[in-house]
């Protein structure tokens, strides 16, 4: 949602919204996204991986990921 | 005069159409490494499975073209569950269905079907091989595939309800619909994974090992590549580099979680994108110089801590080291943020009594790197753990525990450990060889530091994080998304979520969960997380008896 201020019939936009960077930043993330991870999507399976090592990981990563936080 | 108005933005319906062009995407992935999970099962089979698989491209692509409105499907329900959830409730209400058998049946026989079909694809003789080769192969695995997700459907609400609901928001539909289409054209032209395995895989091979080769030769090693069995040698020292060494899952799995966090962090910039794209191929950087460190580990040190130990230690830690990096450029640097932040560690409140736990699991990650098979290591996360634990105290406010309740449960949770957990004699006769090889001090010493992490540090550390933060940060994101569902049952989802979660980190998922269940039960009985740390630690000690007195190692 994006607010406008009227004042003094001067409308104003509080906070600059830019249609154009928007969609070019969620475009090419997707883009970028979709090509680079082409060899996951149709790769042959991959039993030997250490699941038990990989749940460990994401564990963990999700363990730094609460541990901290934006401070300005 | 002051008057702010509200305008509806133009670009919401845009975002959302790419939110979900993306979210689609994710799940498409998603749902191919769960579909070939599955289809490994066959492994577990051998004397079902035929000579070689069946593979029928016209079937192939139906089943991509159905997995990929699947995952669509999915996602439909990931981005708008909530108010789905609110939709049926309301219809229900309304409309009250009472229980039928049938649905279930049909669910179940179509199931079967898919099953049968699938398997008897995969190589596993179910149906007669007859059935596969003819035309209509492709036409049956069709109407058994949408039979499978009809049904489905059918059990999770009317068809009533199912029309009114998809048709209340027509051009959400839309989106959909015209989303799904062009992914599942993708699925079925763009990605077959036999084409891939001629084309993608080669290339990566090629880009890696001569990486990796040039690395090891400014390093004064002579490396060989040989294409033909995707082989590297150096000194004497050969691997293979099969295709999860390529690192194009590490690259994948960074590159789909900076996407979801560049998504969805609205300040910032452009770059920020830039940075989405580059960090893989950053992370395929790095992971040639994480083969390169193994080879020269295994060349000049030891071929056993380069395969079984830095191999995939090593693979996770540059993962989590890159993307921490990636995380703090995209909040830190101006030229990525239009307000820089600063990342810096927030143990308020609740949040300290998780610390334990990923200091547990990040130190035995980093003494896997050096420390492959035998866990001699243990006695290191004992000590560090223990530290941590001594240092924060007063923070983790624990309450003084019962311990009658407690203790008769972690005697049950014993009982029941040794009843869902064999003993695995060969592995317990392999550890019993390799303690006692050291001199008998040093292997009673390792033997005491085991039974004290197992009895007072790892029930301290898990509990603190699985009965204490866990629950506070699950039952707080339940909170936010306000279901109207009691409290009883928001709890009884926070129990089994942290469970499931505490018996995935555990050797036997489901008598993890079971002791999870346990001790999460008696936490929320007494209110208390000391509760569940007595009844953790009095399991752990009866086991470390056990093990010992009757020398089932394999159970540590």
């Amino acid at each position: 949602m994006l607010m406008i201020e009227c004042n003094n019939l001067t409308l104003k936009s509080v906070r600059p919204f830019h249609l154009k960077v928007f969609i070019m930043k969620k475009l090419l993330i997707s883009i970028s996204a979709l090509a680079l991870t082409v060899p996951a999507w149709a790769a042959p399976a991959v039993p030997e991986i250490d699941a038990a090592l990989s749940l460990q990981g994401l564990a963990l990563a999700a363990g730094i990921a609460v541990l901290f936080k934006r401070k300005r | 005069m002051s008057l702010t108005v509200t305008v509806p933005s133009p670009v919401s319906s845009v975002g959302g159409a790419l939110r979900l062009l993306f979210g689609v995407m994710v799940l498409v992935v998603l749902e191919s490494v769960a579909y070939q999970a599955v289809m490994s099962l066959d492994d577990l089979f051998p004397q079902l499975a035929a000579q070689s698989s069946v593979y029928r491209p016209d079937v192939y692509a139906v089943h991509q073209l159905l997995k990929t409105v699947v995952g669509a499907g999915l996602l439909w329900l990931l981005l708008f569950g909530r108010e789905f959830y609110l939709a049926r409730s309301q219809y229900l209400v309304q409309r009250p269905v009472e229980f039928s058998l049938g649905p279930w049946l049909a669910h179940l026989l179509a199931l079967g079907m898919l099953l049968a079909f699938r398997g008897s694809l995969n190589g596993i003789a179910i149906l007669p091989v007859a059935l596969l080769q003819g035309g209509w192969a492709a036409l049956v695995y069709g109407l058994v595939f949408v039979g499978f997700v009809a049904t489905a459907l059918r059990l999770l609400a009317p068809g009533l309800f199912w029309q009114q609901y998809l048709f209340s928001q027509p051009r959400r539909l839309l989106v959909w619909g015209v989303g799904t289409v062009l992914l599942a054209g993708l699925s079925v032209y763009g990605l077959d994974p036999v084409h891939l395995e001629r084309t993608v895989m080669p290339w990566l091979f090629h880009v890696t090992a001569h990486g990796v080769a040039g690395v090891l030769e400014s390093l004064g090693y002579r490396a060989i590549v040989n294409s033909a069995s995707s082989g590297l040698m150096v000194e004497g020292f050969e691997v293979q580099i099969g295709a999860p060494c390529l690192g194009y899952e590490g690259a994948t799995l960074a590159l789909l979680v900076l996407a979801g966090y560049a998504w969805h962090r609205s300040r910032l910039r452009l770059a920020a994108a830039w940075l989405v794209l580059v960090m893989p191929i950053l992370l395929y950087g790095v992971n040639i110089l994480r083969i390169a460190a193994l080879m020269v580990i295994g060349a000049s040190w030891s071929p056993d801590v380069a395969v079984h130990g830095f191999h995939s230690a090593a693979g996770w830690v540059n993962l989590l080291l890159v993307l921490g990096m990636a995380v703090w450029a995209l909040e830190r640097l101006p030229v990525f943020a239009r307000q820089p932040t600063a990342l810096v560690p927030d143990l308020d409140d609740y949040k300290v009594q998780l610390l334990p736990q990923v200091v547990l699991i990040a130190v035995s990650m980093l003494t896997l790197l050096v420390n492959p098979g035998f866990d001699w290591a243990y006695p290191v996360r004992v000590v560090i753990v223990g530290l941590v634990l001594m240092k924060f105290w007063p923070r983790f406010q624990l309450q003084r525990a019962q311990w009658l309740l407690p203790s008769a449960t972690g005697a049950a949770v014993f009982g029941l450990w040794l009843a869902m957990v064999p003993v695995d004699a060969v592995q317990s006769a392999r550890f019993s060889q390799t303690l006692w090889s050291v001199p008998a001090g040093w292997a009673l010493a390792w033997i005491a530091l085991r039974m004290l992490g197992a009895s007072l540090v790892v029930p301290l550390a898990e509990e603190l994080a699985f009965r204490g933060a866990a629950f506070r940060l699950l039952g707080d994101a339940l909170q936010k998304l306000q279901l109207p569902v009691s409290p009883c049952v928001q709890t009884g989802a926070v129990l089994l979520l942290s469970s499931l979660v505490f018996g995935a980190l555990h050797g036997d998922w489901l008598a993890g969960t079971m002791a999870g269940l346990a001790y999460g039960l008696l936490r929320w009985h007494s209110g208390r997380v000391s509760d569940a740390v007595v009844a953790h630690g009095v399991t752990n000690t009866l086991l470390a008896f056990y093990v010992i007195s009757t020398k089932s190692w394999s159970l540590w």
